[in-house]
């Protein structure tokens, strides 16, 4: 059931391997504060079981740039590093913001 | 001075010291984001440490000559950086310390050598802040056109004629 809603994500790990499955993903606009101008970005954020990518959350944890790749339509990856991910409430779900690289 | 040209010109100083060191895919540095289009592209340079250059503000001596106008201008650019890390290679406080080595000293066009002028840390939000250097410059405004005046005394015609 899980696989009939979301976007096919892939996480490429440090030493080149690659875990794929499927994630919430969402790119509102937002407010950007940068210095003392505002800019509009794109938020792009995804959420994962913490079973889906074992290990993700910790190594982001520890500064690590770890890339992830979402099919955002039928053949069209788009390439993210995650800066930064939290658990969500019963701390099995996990949010990490990503940035478009 | 261009402001703008200046942002560029120290961002490129910056660039190319790390370029020469072979640090370039550490760090990086941009002048301030002219569009959300800029931004998202110096957000994407997100696995380097980074430094975007702000003209900040400038204070201006009045007249220093007889004839015409020359005024000193102090120019002020503020650094503003971020990092995933403090320390290290590809730390915040590494990038500084490169930074100050870069820039101090260093003369953009139309403009005395750079100093150090400030440190300190812009806040967003409580626990959301970007540590910035201030750098400094003196610049001259000169007046670039001469104005013509009528001979001391003016027109003896008017005086003729009434």
């Amino acid at each position: 059931m899980r696989a009939n809603f979301g976007y096919p994500a892939t996480w490429i790990k440090a030493d080149a391997s690659e875990i794929n499955k499927q994630v919430l993903y969402k790119q509102p606009t937002d407010k950007y504060d940068f210095g003392t101008t505002d800019y509009s970005l794109e938020r792009h954020v995804l959420e994962y079981y913490e079973t889906d990518f074992p290990g993700l959350f910790e190594s982001v944890q520890e500064a690590n740039n770890e890339k992830i790749k979402i099919e955002k339509s039928e053949g069209v990856f788009v390439n993210f590093i995650i800066k930064r991910c939290e658990k969500l409430a019963d701390g099995k779900m996990i949010k990490a913001f990503l940035t478009e690289v | 001075m261009n402001y703008g040209t200046a942002e560029e010109e120290i961002a490129q100083r910056i660039n190319d010291q790390f370029t020469a060191l072979d640090l370039s895919d550490k760090y990086f540095a941009a002048p301030m984001p002219d569009t959300d289009k800029d931004v998202k592209d110096f957000e994407a340079q997100i696995i380097k440490a980074r430094v975007a250059v702000e003209y900040m503000e400038s204070s201006i001596d009045g007249d220093t000559a007889l004839g015409n106008v020359r005024q000193y201008e102090t120019v002020k650019f503020r650094l503003l950086f971020e990092a995933k890390k403090f320390r290290g290679e590809g730390g915040l406080y590494t990038m500084i310390a490169y930074v100050k080595k870069f820039l101090i000293g260093y003369k953009i066009t139309d403009a005395d050598p750079l100093t150090l002028s400030d440190m300190g840390k812009l806040v967003f939000e409580p626990g959301v802040w970007m540590p910035f250097l201030v750098f400094s410059c003196r610049t001259i405004n000169a007046q670039s056109f001469e104005n013509t005046e009528p001979a001391l005394g003016g027109n003896l015609d008017l005086f003729s004629s009434i």
